[in-house]
């Protein structure tokens, strides 16, 4: 049955996969396009990292893109046949939803093994000043947390009702919505900026996003 | 008394006039300069209102020592900008900023024409411009003026800002990527731990082009500089073919920088200023008869060695972070995915 669920998301994923799959490949290589000469300059040096410093918030971006791809895509049909395939099938909900995110995130290992082979070889052709190195490895699992922390944050999200979601969002409106009232009051709290601090700082959810995503660096 | 008793104190009183002398010229000499800087400062302020008032009205605005003239309706601007920069320059430059007294600015604002008054440095701030803005624009021209009047071997030495209004970390991480990145001997063995070379990389060693590397490092700097070669094309193709002494010939008549850039120099002169006290940057700006190393020890109180490694010191422990997972991190991130998928299998879609 795991089989049958792994080729049918595949078969609804894949048109849109492939081109983010190639996308994880190309983003080191990108990235490492002003690498040219091994005896720069400390200012090229410099110039050399902030540039992949700058592609550097493309990982994350890429990784949620992805990420919620994947998961709207493997609740999607079910959502429209209204969950009779699956309540027709002898498993507890449980065990069909497990099926579900384990197919997604088999699928999602494509990107990840394509984004790490990507940065080996970027790593590989690239001149790297001395004095530099290169992180192939270590960007490609962090892209690797981030890729399955968003896909099981977005999975959870679809795999509820439509209330379900409605509560999420209704929560994140009710907070900007409070702020808003806030400082029309004249009172300065910082609850979005508290709020976001607890999401990104560790030991929050949205940590592994955070930070810098250099795969050259000192 | 007897003519021989008076020769006697005539003679000595003969032999100590030049002391009496000396020392009455220096602290004379001092106060007459002090009274003239004062006389000097009043003059400008007076042209400088004589002729707003003949023209334009302006407002002075002042805080510390910051004297600056202003059209009116800027004023209320300047004037909350020119406390902050204030703060700032004292705590960056210590008693030298009182300095800036001597020196009035004219602030107006891009795109009105400039108040029709002589002799006063301009600061200009785009007409958008926010209190902040202006206290930066404060600050940068007030370090400009300061820097002027530092002597040229030290003024040269900085570059072109006396010190940059960037936080010490960043500064110091940016130095840090010229300490593992420079293509020079002396940075890395500056990087490695040796003050003497260090003090070559920050350009603080006479002459510094021999202590800076080796032979291809100085032929690898004329390759680089190979524009507008004019009467040094002999020397440069010598250089190409292996002369030291011709490379050293080409660098002498072009003029050179250091390996290590202005912002290591100017974290130097930081930490210098906060080893020193307030006076610091007086006794490293102002000592033409010293050389850099000698005023760097004199204005830090401390010998150039040491200031020179607590400097590699700091900038060490400012290594940027580098791509690194800790378990902590990576456990943590794990710890929300199941977590995040134990709630998408309880759901309650089917109950």
């Amino acid at each position: 049955m795991f089989r049958m669920i792994l080729f049918t998301q595949w078969k609804w994923s894949r048109l849109t996969l492939l081109p983010l799959v190639v996308t994880a490949f190309a983003l080191p290589l990108l990235s490492v396009q002003r690498a040219g000469n091994p005896q720069t300059t400390p200012w090229e040096a410099r110039q050399l990292l902030n540039s992949v410093e700058s592609w550097g918030v493309a990982y994350p971006v890429l990784a949620t893109t992805i990420a919620l791809f994947m998961a709207m895509t493997a609740w999607s049909a079910d959502h429209r046949g209204r969950h009779v395939y699956a309540l027709s099938l002898p498993i507890p909900r449980w065990h069909y939803a497990l099926q579900r995110f384990g197919a997604g995130a088999i699928l999602l290992g494509a990107a990840v093994i394509a984004l790490w082979l990507g940065a080996l070889f970027a790593a590989g052709t690239a001149s790297i000043p001395a004095g530099l190195h290169a992180y192939p490895t270590v960007i490609a699992v962090r892209f690797a947390l981030a890729l399955f922390l968003a896909y099981a944050v977005f999975f959870a999200i679809t795999a509820g009702t439509t209330r379900t979601a409605g509560y999420v969002l209704a929560i994140i409106g009710g907070i900007i919505v409070v702020q808003v009232l806030l400082e029309t009051a004249g009172v300065h709290v910082a609850l979005v900026p508290f709020i976001g601090d607890r999401l990104i700082l560790w030991p929050g959810p949205l940590e592994i996003f955070s930070g810098r995503w250099m795969l050259i660096d000192v | 008394m007897s003519e021989r008793h008076r020769w006697a104190v005539a003679a000595l009183a003969a032999s100590m006039m030049p002391a009496i002398v000396t020392a009455q010229d220096t602290t004379a000499l001092v106060q007459r300069l002090h009274q003239l800087e004062l006389l000097r400062h009043a003059a400008v302020v007076a042209v400088a209102r004589a002729e707003s008032a003949r023209r334009e009205k302006l407002d002075t605005v002042r805080s510390g020592a910051l004297v600056i003239v202003v059209r009116p309706g800027e004023a209320a601007l300047v004037r909350q900008a020119s406390g902050v920069a204030w703060t700032r320059l004292d705590s960056l430059y210590g008693d030298e900023a009182a300095t800036l007294s001597s020196t009035p600015m004219l602030f107006f604002l891009l795109g009105r024409p400039r108040p029709q008054v002589a002799h006063l440095y301009p600061v200009i701030a785009d007409s958008a411009a926010t209190s902040a803005d202006v206290a930066f624009q404060l600050v940068r021209a007030a370090s400009e003026v300061i820097r002027e009047k530092a002597d040229t071997l030290f003024s040269n030495w900085t570059g072109s800002l006396l010190l940059a209004e960037v936080p010490a970390a960043t500064e110091h991480a940016r130095v840090y990527v010229e300490l593992v990145t420079a293509p020079s001997v002396a940075v890395r063995r500056c990087y490695a731990g040796t003050a003497d070379a260090c003090a070559a990389a920050l350009g603080l060693r006479e002459g510094i082009l021999q202590s800076w590397g080796d032979a291809a490092e100085r032929r690898a700097l004329v390759a680089h500089s190979t524009d507008y070669l004019g009467r040094l094309r002999p020397a440069v193709d010598a250089c190409m073919l292996g002369s030291d002494s011709a490379c050293l010939d080409v660098l002498h008549a072009r003029g050179f920088e250091p390996p290590l850039s202005t912002d290591a120099r100017q974290s130097l002169v930081r930490l210098t200023l906060v080893s020193g006290g307030r006076r610091a940057l007086g006794r490293l700006a102002h000592g033409a008869s010293r050389s850099l190393s000698q005023r760097f020890a004199l204005a830090a109180g401390m010998p150039v060695d040491s200031l020179i490694l607590a400097w590699r010191r700091a900038i060490i422990e400012a290594r940027p972070k580098p791509v690194t997972i800790a378990p902590a991190r990576a456990w943590t991130a794990l710890g929300w995915i199941v977590l995040m998928g134990l709630m998408a299998f309880r759901s309650s879609r089917w109950r």
